[in-house]
């Protein structure tokens, strides 16, 4: 996709260029070099691991919890063609280029366009398919019919796009950036756009999907080429592709695929919005969040004790003991959860030398992040017991381990319900963060719905309702916790 | 053999002395009341004496054992000093009884139901057996003052220090503390007290210590001490207190 550019220079957002910051410091540390399987060229019998963005369709994403579209059928293909196994990982564009550079799969098939920025920094194949920018206006706003006539309006476009190309050189159309295109396109419907600008065929998509009364104005911008992207240091690799890709050019198999994706047939099939699946919706995002609540809930059993012993590490007699929970929790206090899971998903494996899952570097970095905020919050509620008490029991001969045990902890405990609380429910919403690395929360799930359905109004709610369910019993909880210890006076 | 003997106490906090070179001897089973004005450093003595409060200089032995900064020594004295707060003091999250067997069951290692039975014996000395299993904040002031001293009596301490243990209540409820603290004396046990009740000093006491500005100004029977002050100090706070 034309989506996200990867030079820092146009990052847009401070989480972007903390991401392109991050994989500088994977690049500088040679991440991905040494281990590129394909360097030998020969696939038969292996097994091909593809990274892919899945909410993009047509080209990709998620339907009835499987990965469907044009690219995920020509990784198929490419694959047969190799003799070779696939596996897919599905994950948000941001992680989709670290994870390839990390080793942690072989191929990118995204839609990525080929760019000079990109092809810097990556391996591309001979372009599979030629796509390019087009408008979107309202039906109803005739004087919209192309770019030109967007000068002096505002145009909507999804964030760190190539669509931002094309409008660089018309500085008298105002730009505002959306996360995702569906957005843009439903601030169009809103009335607070003349127009908006993307990739032809994905909005094309959405058009026949969803988001009644827009249309396109005007043909393709430019012509643009997207390529499937892999390390640069693979050659190997790159003509296994190339020459799969002829193969499947030379049999016809590649033409079948294009039309039936992009034919006139699938054109008609694609002009009839769909009703939106309810009971399908509302078990995918059930899924995510079973997976968001197991990832809250592993990382609070193990957060909690940790916190706690960070908080207590804080107050031990040994000094560098003492200084090293202080820069633990001044650490991870201060830098972005999301840079976090990138590093200890992505960098933290090729330091150690060990291969972290996903579920584990979630959970890994969910429970480290989280016990930061739990040992300021028990350190706090530490605090907060009366000195005398400490002093009261000094007196009667206990030992240190004992009055903080049997006297101070209890009554910190106690103390502390409320901001524990707080932070657990933070913690079950900022683990949608690790979406970064693949991992199919509610949240991931919400936008792979919202996109494969064109639907975003439809799906967003819906994914704040499943999480407001989650987090009331948690407080429900906390507050029955509360009221059993006050009630002992 | 003295129990407790004191030799040019010193004790500062940053710049502040408050303890000005303290001499003192307490024999078993001797009662000693302090009495001074407030800031005098009589508080601050008593926590030297249970080792809550190390001394800057001099020394402070209590049955034999010097009073210093090893974490070891000073949780041995510990368990044979009782200490009674102003503020009471007690564990909020337990009950009376807990708050009394805590010590002896992790301190002492009694079993549960050692714990309980000594418990629930020195509830009742202080005569508060049938609020056993009420929580600190059920409980009235002198209550709770009294269940502190049962919790103290528990670990079976050689001396007992109480520092103004009635300043911090209702004067309705001082009666019933200053009760169980003359069955103590009675019981022969060996008691510093601060306090500013000179009834109790004037019929407990075997001898009263006056401090003031970090030194003992005075001290003697207490006839001697509240009736016949020598010591131009002793007789302005003296007055000064009766006055009131």
């Amino acid at each position: 996709m034309s989506r996200r550019r990867l030079s820092c220079r146009q990052a847009h957002t401070p989480g972007l260029a903390l991401l392109c910051l991050v994989w500088g410091v994977l690049v500088l540390l040679g991440c991905g070099r040494g281990e590129a399987p394909g360097s030998r060229g020969d696939w038969k019998g292996r097994t091909l691991r593809i990274g892919t963005d899945a909410t993009y369709p047509p080209f990709e994403s998620v339907k009835d919890g499987e990965l469907v579209g044009f690219d995920i059928e020509l990784g198929a293909l490419i694959a047969e063609e190799l003799g070779a196994k696939v596996a897919w990982t599905n994950t948000s564009f941001d992680g989709v280029f670290p994870a390839l550079m990390a080793g942690k799969f072989d191929l990118v098939i995204s839609a990525v366009t080929i760019t000079p920025e990109r092809q810097q920094r990556l391996g591309f194949s001979a372009p599979y398919y030629t796509a390019g920018q087009l408008v979107v206006a309202r039906e109803a706003d005739t004087a919209v019919t192309g770019i030109e006539s967007l000068r002096g309006k505002t145009a909507g476009i999804q964030i760190n796009t190539s669509a931002s190309l094309v409008l660089e050189k018309f500085p008298d159309i105002e730009v505002r950036q959306y996360p995702s295109i569906d957005l843009a396109l439903q601030d169009l419907r809103n009335g607070n756009l003349a127009g908006a600008v993307g990739d032809g065929p994905t909005l094309r998509y959405f058009l026949a999907h969803g988001f009644q009364g827009l249309r396109a104005a005007g043909g393709m911008l430019t012509e643009e080429h997207y390529g499937i992207a892999m390390r640069p240091d693979d050659p190997a690799l790159r003509e296994a592709v190339n020459a799969a890709l002829q193969r499947l050019r030379d049999s016809g198999k590649f033409a079948a695929l294009e039309e039936r994706y992009f034919g006139e047939a699938a054109q008609k099939a694609q002009a009839t919005p769909q009703a939106v699946p309810w009971g399908k919706v509302t078990w995918r995002l059930a899924q995510g969040l079973g997976l968001t609540l197991g990832l809250t809930v592993l990382a609070l059993i193990s957060g909690l004790p940790l916190g706690l012993a960070v908080a207590l590490g804080r107050r031990v007699r040994f000094r560098p003991l003492a200084w090293l929970c202080a820069a633990y929790v001044e650490g991870l206090r201060g830098t972005p959860l999301l840079v976090q899971i990138i590093f200890i998903y992505y960098a933290l494996p090729q330091l150690l030398g060990v291969d972290l899952a996903p579920m584990l570097a979630a959970v890994l970095a969910l429970t480290l992040n989280s016990a930061a905020y739990v040992a300021e919050i028990f350190r706090a509620g530490i605090a907060s017991v009366d000195a005398g008490q400490e002093e009261a029991a000094r007196a009667l001969g206990m030992g240190r381990a004992q009055v903080m045990r049997y006297v101070i902890l209890p009554q910190a405990v106690r103390n502390v319900l409320p901001p524990l609380t707080n932070e657990g429910i933070a913690l079950l919403k900022d683990s949608s963060l690790v979406s970064i690395i693949g991992m199919a929360e509610l949240t991931r799930a919400g936008q792979e719905l919202a996109s494969q359905l064109a639907a975003p109004l439809a799906v967003w709610p819906l994914v704040a309702l499943f999480y407001l369910l989650a987090t009331l019993p948690l407080t429900r909880l906390a507050s029955a916790l509360e009221k059993r210890l006050h009630r002992q006076g | 053999m003295a129990l407790v003997e004191v030799r040019n106490l010193h004790k500062r906090f940053g710049a502040l002395e408050v303890l000005k070179g303290v001499d003192l001897t307490v024999q078993p089973g001797e009662v000693v009341v302090f009495v001074g004005p407030s800031g005098c450093g009589k508080s601050t003595l008593l926590r030297c004496l249970c080792g809550l409060e190390v001394p800057s200089e001099g020394q402070v032995v209590v049955g034999g054992t010097q009073v210093s900064d090893e974490p070891k020594a000073l949780q041995a004295l510990h368990r044979r000093v009782g200490m009674v707060f102003q503020r009471f003091h007690l564990f909020p999250h337990l009950s009376a009884l807990e708050n009394v067997t805590l010590a002896p069951r992790k301190v002492l290692g009694l079993s549960d139901a050692e714990a309980e039975t000594l418990g629930r014996r020195m509830l009742a000395m202080v005569q508060l057996d049938s609020r056993a299993d009420a929580y600190p904040g059920q409980l009235s002031g002198g209550q709770q003052q009294r269940v502190a001293i049962a919790r103290a009596l528990a670990m079976k301490p050689e001396l007992m220090l109480f520092d103004e243990p009635t300043s911090a209540l209702d004067p309705e409820l001082v009666g019933e503390v200053l009760e169980v603290m003359r069955e103590l004396a009675r019981e022969g046990m060996t008691m510093c007290v601060v306090t500013h009740e000179m009834g109790f000093a004037a019929d407990v006491a075997h001898r009263v210590v006056f401090m003031d500005a970090g030194k003992v100004v005075e001290e003697g029977p207490p006839q001697q001490v509240l009736r016949e002050p020598q010591h131009p100090r002793t007789r302005e706070f003296l007055a000064r207190l009766l006055n009131r």
